[in-house]
């Protein structure tokens, strides 16, 4: 009997331990100072044979600076990294510190998974190396202006080109939408296997189309005075149409369901003759096809010369309400933060050092990718718009609209409806999350 | 003790019934306990992780329950259920898509699958090993099963497209995936391939429990093997085909990893099934409250939809 209460008792304690227990470092934060030996949890947002090394060398230095400090790498695909954070936060299973874009600063915040770090960073000694303007841009997506994030890496959204066929066929680099479109037509060859465009269908296809249409657009707001979103405006849904016709003609038909792997590796095996992404994939086509072959610009500028081009998010270091270590997950993001991290990481994957010391360095000036998208950005003639990042709900909506644009280019539904969808759809967030403020 | 004197041993039976009289009160008492007792640890393992969580499904399927927008949040009565069922287009076509789905799956792994299990029921050299061969697919994962697929449906490389051009048969290459025409096609095989052993598992076990003296009394009657397995066959599988369909229904109902993992559900809404929207709603769009009564109304389908199954299909009757 009392064997059977035992076992009873055990499986009770078991069941409770594992239904009430999160991960090692989950939580109520405690606040306390760690005096011992710790481990920390760090979630990489965009893992993958690229990045994956470069942020286990960073720990490895910072184990070997502070070593009572241990730092567990845990690696998510970019796709599913949201939700995995955003579902760490519902459960309560949060990791110390990960890396997710500052347009993901809203919703965490709205969900109360982070934590401020205002304290830390004014003590900061490197805090004066980050552009104050920046610093400030980021504490405004988020109600109570508070800090909660602190930037690592800077990113633009750029055009890929074959530069090498550019040269070949005697046309102009597509530096402006003129040049953009016509070198699409020349270098269009299906007969032999190759694409003008390669257009991303599939995952991220709606964050990509709108850095394409407001730039080409030349329009400047994601909202006008009244409140209601732009994007529906005649001079976006014309140049949403140009991309629909393109689809199938100037682009391969499997680009419908093409995510960013997919599109990359379309762009590196020479099957199209430019795509649309950001720095990120730099070194990615140098790697595979050779400088001599990769033209890297931003989005082309309207005629006369000017530049609308959207503003892209940095990756940032986070802490978590719920680390129990608050302070060596504080550590770990401003070393990651910290010039010498921020050259390291940002030289490996060919992204905008946001630190004015990092950004002073050699390799800074030898990547003509950053270096053309710096000058571009530095142009008094350059609008830089920014997305609604400060709508805790503004991904989500963008992956509502993803089979929406599919059905645009299966001709299921017209540019202009997809365009009035996401009209509304971010009309209707910003009058709610504008009245939540009030509440 | 055997030697002892009577009469001194008179009195110890009344004495010793009446001191065991509580102990077997404790006993009875025990045993009435010890089944419940017995029975605890599945209940809470039930109760833990099939009660609570299906519970939790119910009670936000009456919420607004939306991460990405907590200042909406709080409780609004039947409103999810009633944009499901009246102002939901992706609903309706995602209803449809999965009937579609769970049709074509059932109807081509049954027909398919007993074909191979009259195959496989028969004696050949090399049986064991075609066997073996023939059931392998089963233990697969539906992400491997995607990406052996994907990869032969890859317009550029893929080896449908490679092998169909070069016989000739094809000019040009098929968007297997990208296509309206063939997208839906294209994943109901990779899955049938999958799907197809589980049947001719199940079947080739009912087959094996026929007794052979009824095919050798149907021989005498002059039956044709068509109809020794219309008029002995097929009678007696029908518990079988009844119970695998069921749960392969079931099965293919809810299926999510292969459709989410090689379409997604697109393009568009082409291969969005109930549960697929379900995923998106609640995991990509962060609608908990949304998704809940979505999961609920599918629920109620599949619930439907096992009843009547079993009550026309006779399950277990004669």
């Amino acid at each position: 009997m009392s064997k059977l209460r035992g076992l009873a008792a055990a499986l009770l304690a078991a069941l409770v331990v594992a239904c009430g227990g999160g991960s090692g470092s989950g939580g109520a934060a405690t606040g306390k100072a760690d005096t011992g030996p710790v481990t920390i949890t760090f979630w990489d947002t965009n893992a993958g044979p690229d990045r994956t090394p470069v942020w286990q060398e960073l720990i490895r230095r910072f184990e070997a600076a502070n070593p009572n400090i241990t730092v567990q790498y845990v690696g998510i695909p970019i796709a599913q990294q949201l939700q995995k954070l955003q579902t760490a936060i519902l459960s309560g299973s949060v990791p110390d510190v990960s890396n997710p874009q500052v347009s993901q600063l809203a919703g965490m915040v709205a969900q109360g998974g982070l934590l401020p770090l205002d304290s830390q960073f004014n003590g900061w000694s490197e805090k004066g190396e980050i552009p104050a303007a920046l610093i400030q841009s980021i504490k405004n997506l988020v109600p109570d202006k508070k800090l909660y994030a602190i930037p690592i890496s800077g990113n633009l959204t750029t055009l890929y080109y074959r530069k090498d066929w550019v040269a070949q066929h005697n046309l102009k680099p597509p530096t402006t939408w003129t040049d953009f479109y016509a070198d699409v037509a020349a270098l269009n060859n299906p007969a032999g296997g190759v694409y003008g465009f390669g257009l991303r269908g599939g995952t991220g296809s709606v964050a990509q189309l709108e850095s394409w249409v407001y730039s080409e657009s030349g329009l400047t707001s994601y909202f006008d005075a009244k409140g209601s979103a732009t994007i529906d405006s005649q001079a976006i849904v014309s140049v949403i149409q140009k991309a629909v016709n393109f689809y199938g003609k100037m682009t391969p038909k499997d680009d419908i369901n093409h995510g960013y792997q997919e599109m990359a590796a379309e762009f590196d095996s020479g099957h199209v003759a430019m795509i649309m992404h950001n720095l990120g994939s730099y070194p990615q086509h140098i790697q595979t096809l050779g400088a001599d072959a990769v033209g890297a610009v931003t989005l082309p500028a309207l005629s006369g010369g000017k530049h609308v081009l959207l503003n892209s998010a940095n990756i940032s270091a986070m802490v978590f309400k719920g680390s129990q270590h608050p302070d060596a997950a504080w550590k770990f993001a401003a070393f990651l933060a910290s010039a010498d991290s921020v050259s390291y990481f940002n030289q490996k994957i060919g992204q905008i050092p946001p630190n004015t010391k990092a950004a002073s360095e050699s390799w800074v000036q030898a990547n003509t990718g950053i270096q053309n998208a710096l000058a571009t950005e530095r142009q008094s003639s350059t609008t830089l718009v920014n997305p609604p990042w400060q709508l805790p709900d503004y991904a989500s909506i963008q992956a509502q609209m993803e089979p929406e644009f599919q059905k645009v280019l299966l001709g299921q539904v017209t540019a202009s409806t997809f365009a009035s969808d996401m009209a509304a759809k971010l009309t209707t967030s910003k009058r709610q999350y504008d009245q939540s403020l009030h509440k | 003790m055997r030697n002892q004197p009577a009469a001194a041993s008179a009195p110890r039976p009344r004495a010793a019934a009446a001191a065991a009289l509580p102990s077997r009160r404790w006993a009875a008492r025990r045993r009435g306990w010890l089944p419940y007792l017995c029975l605890l640890p599945a209940s809470l393992l039930i109760a833990t992780f099939v009660i609570y969580p299906v519970a939790t499904v119910f009670f936000y399927s009456v919420q607004q329950y939306d991460v990405t927008r907590p200042y909406l949040n709080g409780f609004v009565g039947l409103d999810n259920f009633r944009q499901v069922l009246t102002a939901d287009d992706v609903f309706r076509t995602s209803l449809a898509v999965s009937v579609k789905w769970v049709g074509s799956e059932v109807v081509l792994q049954l027909v398919l699958g007993m074909g191979l299990a009259l195959l496989m029921n028969s004696a050949f050299r090399g049986r064991g090993l075609a066997r073996s061969l023939l059931f392998s697919p089963w233990a697969v994962s539906g992400v491997v099963v995607t990406t052996m697929w994907k990869l032969m449906y890859n317009p550029f490389t893929g080896l449908l497209d490679t092998v169909l051009m070069r016989t000739g048969v094809i000019h040009s290459p098929i968007q297997w995936l990208a296509d309206v025409n063939t997208v839906f096609a294209s994943v109901v095989a990779a899955e049938l391939w999958r799907g197809v052993p589980f049947f001719a598992i199940v079947l080739l076990a009912a087959l094996q429990a026929i007794p052979t003296d009824l095919y050798e009394a149907a021989a005498v009657d002059g039956a044709s093997r068509w109809q020794a397995f219309t008029r002995v066959t097929l009678p007696l599988l029908k518990d079988a085909i009844v119970l695998a369909t069921l749960l392969r229904g079931v099965w293919e109902f809810n299926n999510v990893d292969l459709i989410y993992t090689m379409t997604a559900g697109g393009p568009g809404d082409l291969t969005t099934t109930l549960p697929l929207y379900v995923v998106n709603q609640a995991i990509r769009y962060h609608n908990f409250g949304y998704g809940s009564a979505l999961s609920v109304v599918g629920f109620v389908v599949l619930l439907v939809f096992a009843i009547l199954y079993l009550r026309l299909g006779r399950f277990g009757r004669d």
